[in-house]
């Protein structure tokens, strides 16, 4: 019903202190249709999926050719496009830098498939000086710092830390510990996600 | 709830509430009415709400006035 009650001109506005209030398939429904998100915490469980759909409708919206939202900041706006290229520069930089282990692996790779563990293990080699510091200045763009010191800092004094895949084809972030450096990741499917404070050699 | 459940005199029309822009406001605090009551009025009154939506279909989509529907704290599960 929340997913076809929009042409006819009925609106919705949930307001809950959590998602388990909601059943699981009402929770896809509400999540898979809303216009608008928004949390009032970013610790609660519920809210981090909310924060999560935030940033990658922020992310949508900073691509060039995304279509505009009327809730998020125009995708013409010079700091954000500034942004992108940066970050598509330094995902090619990063994959070059990567590159080498890549090919040596392969080479050795031919006759069958990686296993898990050999993977998760080339991931934490291939984690350079370069890559981290890639993926810390990744991790301080999405989560709105101007710089990684700026990250750091604010890491340094909570409870919980922004942290993002080692992978280097891969930015997905999410709210661990401060020291997780092998934190789940959603999109890899594997245990390759380290904190802020982690990649920065503080712990 | 007998009230509520059985034919009143002057039964709530849903949909001429969300066609003339009217208010309404609905207490379903579970300390009042108790958790089953919530419950039950909070789903009819889901479900009255999308039937009186759906029921706009005769009318034209641009001359559908804009209803919205405010639910706090809500609940589609029992505790």
């Amino acid at each position: 019903m929340i997913s076809e009650l929009r042409k006819y001109h009925v609106a919705l506005t949930l307001a809950n202190q959590h998602l388990s209030q909601l059943e699981p398939d009402v929770r896809d429904a509400v999540l898979g249709n809303v216009g608008s998100l928004i949390a009032f915490s970013r610790r609660a469980t519920g809210c981090r999926v909310a924060v999560a759909g935030i940033r990658r409708a922020i992310r949508t919206n900073r691509s060039d050719d995304a279509p505009q939202s009327p809730y998020l900041p125009a995708a013409d706006d010079r700091r954000g496009a500034v942004n992108t290229v940066q970050r598509r520069h330094r995902t090619a930089t990063c994959s070059q830098g990567i590159m080498p282990t890549d090919s040596v692996f392969s080479s050795g790779a031919h006759s069958g498939h990686r296993s898990r563990e050999t993977e998760e293990f080339m991931s934490r080699i291939a984690l350079s000086g370069v890559l981290r510091q890639s993926k810390l200045a990744t991790l301080a763009e999405i989560e709105g710092f101007e710089s990684t010191d700026a990250l750091i800092a604010a890491s340094a004094v909570d409870s919980v830390s922004p942290g993002i895949c080692t992978k280097p084809d891969c930015d997905y972030s999410t709210e661990v510990e401060p020291d997780q450096d092998r934190g789940w990741c959603e999109v890899c499917g594997q245990q390759t996600v380290a904190s802020a404070l982690i990649l920065a050699g503080l712990i | 709830m007998r009230r509520i459940l059985t034919e009143p005199r002057e039964p709530l029309r849903f949909r001429s509430i969300m066609d003339r822009s009217e208010i309404l406001l609905v207490n379903l605090a579970r300390g009042r009415i108790g958790e089953d009551s919530a419950a039950l009025l909070g789903s009819l009154l889901v479900t009255t709400i999308g039937l009186a939506g759906f029921s706009r279909a005769n009318v034209p989509e641009d001359q559908r006035p804009d209803f919205h529907s405010i639910w706090t704290s809500f609940r589609t599960s029992r505790r």
